[in-house]
């Protein structure tokens, strides 16, 4: 019963989400502000539980580690961005917060992230023995001129003319191939949440609830 | 009228009702277009089945509903794989809008492959402060997750007797909706070398296709096509397994027909309106008010 009851509300929901593509209309608006309350209702309850019960309250409380007081008053800090009097309070959890983090990220991303791309950039020639060996070797100088021709593209301490301009018009042509494979992804991505969303109405709301109870 | 007139002008709940009517019909009518499993995709089955039966596989489920129907389907093809082969998978999010619909996907594969919470399987919910969570588990997971999803202490999980840290995993698969791929290889898989596999909305493949040209990850499996990709190889390996346990076709392959269908539509209509356009522009003002 509460599994039927949860279909029909979801369906209903839906269609009135959809509803938007005739025109902006009223139940598009209540269907817009029950999922944002909903939303907003339902991560706080989340972070409240998982985060501030657990890490903040408990810790305190139960365990007596008063060390967390630190990081919460912190926390709280940032809070104080909606009182204009105090707002100056949250620079100390940002100064702490971004110190942090950078002091964490800088080392593991430069060896994580950086120094793989640049070396996976400027990989050796294969020697020509076979046609994959062949196709590999395109492949590096495609990537090499696209790298270097992109980075020529956004160095703005040279004017774009004769040849940086020729350079950074082959890197505009790479950029343009990025962009588009990203578009074309994003509509797959999106006509991915289309069919989702027809796959619940059809297989669970009309063939699982309606036209089976009929 | 003319048709280039036409086209150009045409209302757009026109199109919209073409496009509903082209994703319906082949989920009312499926079509069974043949799902081919890319490169990619088939580093990420061949990776996780050449494990042997025991071994340990993390699972970072960083998805929410709004990603549902490109990666809940890669996530149940993961876990049906995992407990086909005798793989004992952890699972954790850092989404906070993920642990529900992540629950049901651990328990529905539970339920059908008879697998055991704790022994054969561990699901840790969620946790927030993702750098954190991943350098944290790089330490050791019950440090970093004191209790399960289901609240039990993980110093009493069977399976953590086995695998304390990341390190101890032999294959990680990141299911991902936004930006944490770039976080777990930077903070542990780079540190720890653990091979790992990547799947994620189709909006962000272009960028992770650099980690697959730099062997960093084994393999990219790109939205609800990927999911459906991977679908199709666990069912071609282990269909009696699947069938035995009832396992029913899989929703990303269901939805790769209806896919197929809108992206034609989508092709054909921006030839015909480009074709359109650049007839009516060569007519001139004059022509085309008169």
């Amino acid at each position: 019963m509460g599994e039927t009851l949860g279909i029909w509300i979801a369906a209903g929901l839906t269609l009135m989400m959809f509803s938007f593509i005739y025109r902006d209309n009223v139940l598009f608006k209540i269907g817009e502000h029950l999922y944002l309350g909903l939303s907003v209702g339902y991560f706080i309850n989340v972070q409240y539980w998982n985060t501030f019960y657990p890490e903040v309250f408990s810790r305190i409380v139960y365990d007596h580690n008063y060390v967390v007081i630190v990081p919460a008053v912190l926390g709280f800090f940032l809070l104080l961005r909606l009182v204009p009097s105090l707002s100056w309070l949250s620079r100390w959890s940002f100064a702490f917060y971004i110190g942090g983090f950078a002091g964490l990220a800088v080392p593991f991303v430069l060896n994580g992230l950086l120094l793989p791309q640049l070396t996976s950039t400027l990989v050796p020639f294969q020697p020509a023995t076979s046609a994959a060996a062949n196709l590999a070797n395109i492949n590096q100088v495609i990537i090499l001129v696209a790298v270097f021709s992109v980075l020529i593209f956004f160095f703005f301490s040279l004017e774009h003319k004769k040849l940086v301009g020729s350079v950074s018009k082959v890197g505009l042509f790479f950029l343009m191939l990025g962009f588009g494979a990203a578009f074309g992804t994003t509509v797959m991505a999106r006509v991915s949440l289309l069919v989702g969303r027809f796959q619940f109405l059809i297989e669970d709301w009309l063939m699982g609830r309606i036209f089976r109870a009929g | 009228m003319n048709w280039t007139k036409a086209i150009l002008n045409l209302d757009r709940r026109i199109i919209f009702s073409i496009v509903a009517l082209v994703v319906a019909w082949p989920l009312i009518s499926p079509l069974a277009l043949p799902v081919v499993a890319t490169p990619e995709v088939e580093a990420i089955f061949q990776g996780m089945d050449a494990l042997p039966a025991g071994s340990h596989v993390l699972i970072s489920a960083d998805f929410d509903p709004a990603s549902k129907p490109e990666l809940q389907p890669m996530l149940d093809a993961v876990l049906q794989h995992c407990f086909a082969k005798g793989i004992k998978p952890t699972i954790m999010t850092l989404w906070p809008g993920g642990p529900a619909l992540i629950q049901g996907s651990v328990e529905r594969a539970a339920k059908q492959f008879n697998k055991v919470n704790g022994t054969d399987f561990v699901f840790l919910g969620y946790k927030p402060g993702n750098a954190a969570v991943m350098r944290g588990m790089v330490g050791g997971v019950q440090n970093t997750y004191a209790n399960d999803h289901y609240n039990t202490p993980t110093s009493g999980i069977p399976i953590f007797q086995e695998v304390r840290k990341f390190a101890d995993y032999d294959y990680f698969i990141e299911i991902a909706a936004g930006a944490t791929v770039e976080p777990w290889l930077a903070y542990a898989v780079e540190p720890t070398k653990v091979p790992m596999g990547v799947s994620c909305t189709a909006v962000s493949a272009a960028q992770y296709y650099a980690f697959v040209q730099g062997k960093q990850i084994v393999g990219l499996a790109a939205g609800m096509k990927g999911s459906a990709e991977y679908e199709f190889l666990v069912r071609g390996s282990y269909s009696d397994a699947l069938t035995s346990a009832g396992v029913p076709a899989g929703a990303a392959t269901k939805g790769m027909d209806a896919q197929s269908l809108v992206h034609i539509f989508i092709v054909l209509s921006i030839i015909v309106a480009n074709l359109a356009y650049f007839i009516e522009r060569k007519r001139g003002p004059q022509r085309r008010s008169a």
